[in-house]
């Protein structure tokens, strides 16, 4: 029996931690919750979780004071969870460190999908030296440089290759603007979002209509390859 | 001190005030005309055209004027009782009164004006700031259960050991209270557009991008998969993203809501002029003629507002054959290339 994962929560709406208490195995997940900032803090020094769930609007400490500071110590995959309309938090919280984030109202499976993306690029950092990727009929051999559809070969630019690189070496997390732009095109291309926009596209059309939907716009904050 | 009343007389009271003051001002003159120099007696008029000014209509205010340069020759310059005028220098006291009467009286009116604007500024903040924050109070009383409602609903529908019975009752508060959210959302969404509160975060944008994320977010709501027409090589937009992909989804509820979850939906998407033309079609029974697009509902109202702040048109109508189709036009940027 594997251990269970130990989370984290810090949000101040009691009924969250209940229900996600209450909706997931206890051999799954080992809650540990928080409802204010302070306590947060003290939880994740004292448990050294797995997994931190932080809510942005805290009542004693703003969200991304809380995520700077925690990231002065701890390298824990953070998970922020944010309202609606709120991608400006969201991208200043992805840029600060944050590894992903949930919008409320979020279910269960969605969640827990994202936990376990976190764990897997917290735990296993291999995955990001490994020779090949597959996703879905999508295959990338980083050794060869050869991008492969099903069966057949796709042809990419330096950079259109460059880019899907960059989101299979982090797949299942989303990734900001910055980040890819700095990433690909180095740190002084940090506004150029027209520039990725239409590397984007060309690299959509070129994975053909099913692989090309495996890049997921996220509005407002980035992409997610699977 | 003048006392400005918040509601000033109408023309006919107005006029009524100055026939009346001017005949008060002709009385004094004429009592005291005696013993007081002419030029004094021309000050009580000024007086009265004042008082009147303050009290009563740019019309009323320019009647009385009027009124007391004529009852000023009547009754006391010489020869009382007659318009006529025996010293011309006379003229030159009527000139300089009607005007000094007519400049007071529409510095007053100007005056009085600029008290009861600034009043009712004062009374507009006061209530915008009772609105804002009674808007922001809903938002978060009414999200933060809805929060907890669908996030346990669906904790529930995973359980492994529930019954068919079970799970479909959970699916209704799931899918209610979805609904529900999305229905706070655009209240709150067009309450701020009407207090003129939502601000542009524009970008560069690709439509399939924004279309895409739409469909995606709206998963669920229809049975066949929404088709899907881009036109290639289409220009970047430059545009509030989340605002253009909120009327997208406005765009798609309507469709799922109108002509059902089993119609066929279809997005379309391509340059006109120097415009993008986003297009939904569905192949449901259409606006009918008392439904207005106007009418029909917060979520075309929206669309109409995203529209319009990023200075586009909308239209909504019927296809020749079976269904509605609302189209929205954005502008492209000038500035197109940059970034």
């Amino acid at each position: 029996m594997a251990e269970p994962i130990r989370i984290v929560i810090i949000d101040d709406e009691a009924p969250i931690r209940r229900f996600l208490r209450a909706s997931i195995e206890p051999e799954d997940v080992e809650w540990i919750e928080a409802d204010s900032a302070a306590e947060g803090k003290r939880q994740i020094a004292r448990v050294n979780p797995d997994v931190v769930l932080l809510d942005l609007g805290l009542p004693d400490e703003d969200g991304l004071e809380v995520l700077r500071s925690l990231r002065d110590w701890t390298t824990v995959p953070i998970i922020i969870l944010t309202a609606r309309g709120q991608e400006h938090e969201k991208v200043l919280a992805l840029d600060a460190g944050a590894d992903d984030y949930v919008t409320k109202p979020f279910s269960v499976p969605e969640l827990m999908a994202r936990v376990r993306v976190a764990l897997r690029h917290a735990k296993d950092t291999s995955i990001e030296n490994e020779a090949t990727f597959e996703l879905d009929g999508l295959r990338i051999d980083f050794s060869a440089r050869r991008v492969e559809c099903g069966d057949e070969e796709v042809r990419l630019t330096p950079t259109e290759y460059k880019l899907l690189a960059v989101l299979a070496r982090h797949s299942g997390k989303v990734l900001t603007h910055r980040f890819l732009l700095s990433e690909v095109w180095g740190p002084g291309y940090l506004e150029s979002t027209h520039t990725l926009r239409v590397h984007m596209g060309a690299l959509r059309q070129k994975l053909l209509a099913n692989h090309g939907r495996l890049i997921r716009t996220e509005t407002g904050v980035g992409y997610r390859l699977g | 001190m003048l006392r400005f009343s918040d509601q000033p007389l109408s023309d006919w009271a107005g006029m009524g005030l100055a026939v009346v003051v001017t005949l008060c001002s002709t009385l004094i003159g004429v009592l005291t005309v005696s013993t007081w120099d002419h030029a004094n007696v021309a000050m009580i008029y000024l007086l009265g055209v004042t008082y009147v000014a303050s009290r009563t209509t740019p019309r009323a205010a320019t009647a009385a004027s009027i009124l007391a340069v004529l009852a000023f020759d009547i009754s006391i310059v010489p020869p009382s009782g007659s318009l006529m005028v025996h010293d011309v220098q006379y003229l030159v006291t009527f000139g300089v009164m009607l005007i000094v009467g007519l400049l007071i009286s529409s510095l007053t009116i100007q005056l009085r004006e600029q008290v009861a604007a600034r009043q009712a500024a004062a009374v507009a903040v006061r209530s915008e700031q009772i609105r804002g924050d009674l808007l922001s109070s809903v938002s978060h009383d009414l999200r933060t259960p809805l929060a907890s409602i669908e996030g346990a609903a669906s904790g529930l529908i995973q359980q492994p050991d529930i019954s068919d019975r079970v799970k479909v009752l959970a699916e209704t508060i799931l899918e209610e209270s979805q609904r529900m959210g999305r229905q706070v959302r655009n209240l709150l969404d067009m309450s701020r557009f009407e207090d003129g509160k939502v601000k542009l975060f524009k970008d560069w944008h690709s439509v399939s991008d924004l279309v895409e994320s739409a469909i995606e977010r709206t998963d669920g709501l229809f049975k066949e998969p929404v088709k899907v027409e881009i036109e290639p090589e289409l220009p970047l937009l430059f545009a509030d993203g989340i605002l253009v992909e909120k009327a997208l989804i406005n765009m798609l509820e309507n469709a799922a809501r109108h002509a059902g979850p089993a119609s066929l939906v279809h997005v379309q998407a391509n340059q006109a002029g120097n415009c993008v033309e986003l297009m939904v079609k569905d192949d449901g029974l259409g606006f009918s003629k008392g439904r207005a697009p106007k009418g029909s509902g917060l979520g075309l109202a929206i669309c109409r507002a995203v529209v319009e702040s990023h200075g586009g048109t909308m239209g909504a109508g019927n296809l020749s054959g079976k269904g509605a189709q609302v189209t929205l036009r954005l502008p492209l940027s000038q500035e197109a290339d940059r970034g």
